[in-house]
């Protein structure tokens, strides 16, 4: 299952060492996140997290389906970048998946934004 | 990029067993100054992680210029302190003349196909 990751720089410093303050991950989760796919995904996020990232985004722009186990695997990996003062956020999620997480009360642990540029901007806060 | 992973052993439990698995990158249209930077942090964020067996799919890449190599040849360099490796899948002929010269195969390992990869990496 392919997954797409983009950097995202807030700002544009080109040093040897890599500052993980001023990047942001995102990740474009392909169109089902389930239990087949679901590990892949989180070996990707908590090695990215391990490696450095602080600040991820999670794109559901293509997702029509997420099963129990893929939102576990956001939880851990917000649970995992809260500890080293990262965050974790979403944007363009359908109202399919909005009525799932509406359920659990997923939107009150990650926040959900409207957009790409929105869930960017949140970013610039965090220090 | 595009990426994902091939599991060499499945393993049935919740820790990542980093030898297991071999992460695939796609590198496509052009590997120069303005993309390469990308595509460095990713790697190195992943080897930083724990990574430790690399496979860069280049079927899409058109074109690679020096800091492009330079990314290759540094993920090398760092996967290699680890035990690990890395190395090229399906390089076209439009950048084997790139990377023929300076005689990049020596120090990378190139292959045609995944399961050629597969079973180098089953056996480091």
């Amino acid at each position: 299952m392919n997954m797409q990751f983009d950097v995202i720089k807030v700002s544009q410093v080109s040093a040897d060492k890599i500052d993980y303050t001023t990047l942001i991950f995102k990740v474009t989760l392909p169109q089902k996140v389930d239990i087949d796919n679901s590990k892949d995904l989180w070996i990707y996020l908590k090695t990215l997290v391990s490696g450095g990232a602080q600040k991820i985004f999670i794109d559901l722009q293509q997702v029509n389906y997420i099963d129990s186990s893929g939102i576990g695997v956001l939880i851990n990996t917000a649970k995992l970048l809260r500890k080293q003062k990262g965050d974790i956020v979403m944007a363009n999620v359908s109202d399919d998946i909005k009525s799932i997480f509406k359920v659990i009360r997923l939107e009150e642990f990650i926040t959900v934004f409207n957009s790409e540029v929105e869930a960017v901007k949140s970013f610039s806060y965090i220090r | 990029m595009i990426s994902d992973i091939f599991h060499l052993i499945k393993h049935h439990d919740d820790a990542i067993h980093y030898d297991s698995f071999v992460v695939r990158v796609m590198a496509a249209d052009v590997l120069d100054m303005d993309s390469a930077g990308d595509l460095r942090i990713f790697l190195r964020t992943l080897i930083g992680g724990g990574v430790t067996k690399i496979a860069v799919d280049m079927t899409g890449l058109d074109f690679i210029d020096s800091s492009g190599i330079g990314v290759l040849i540094e993920a090398a360099k760092h996967l290699r302190q680890h035990g690990g490796d890395i190395v090229l899948l399906a390089v076209p002929e439009r950048v084997q003349v790139i990377v023929q010269p300076v005689r990049l195969n020596r120090f990378i390992k190139m292959f045609d196909t995944l399961d050629e990869v597969k079973n180098f990496f089953r056996h480091i």
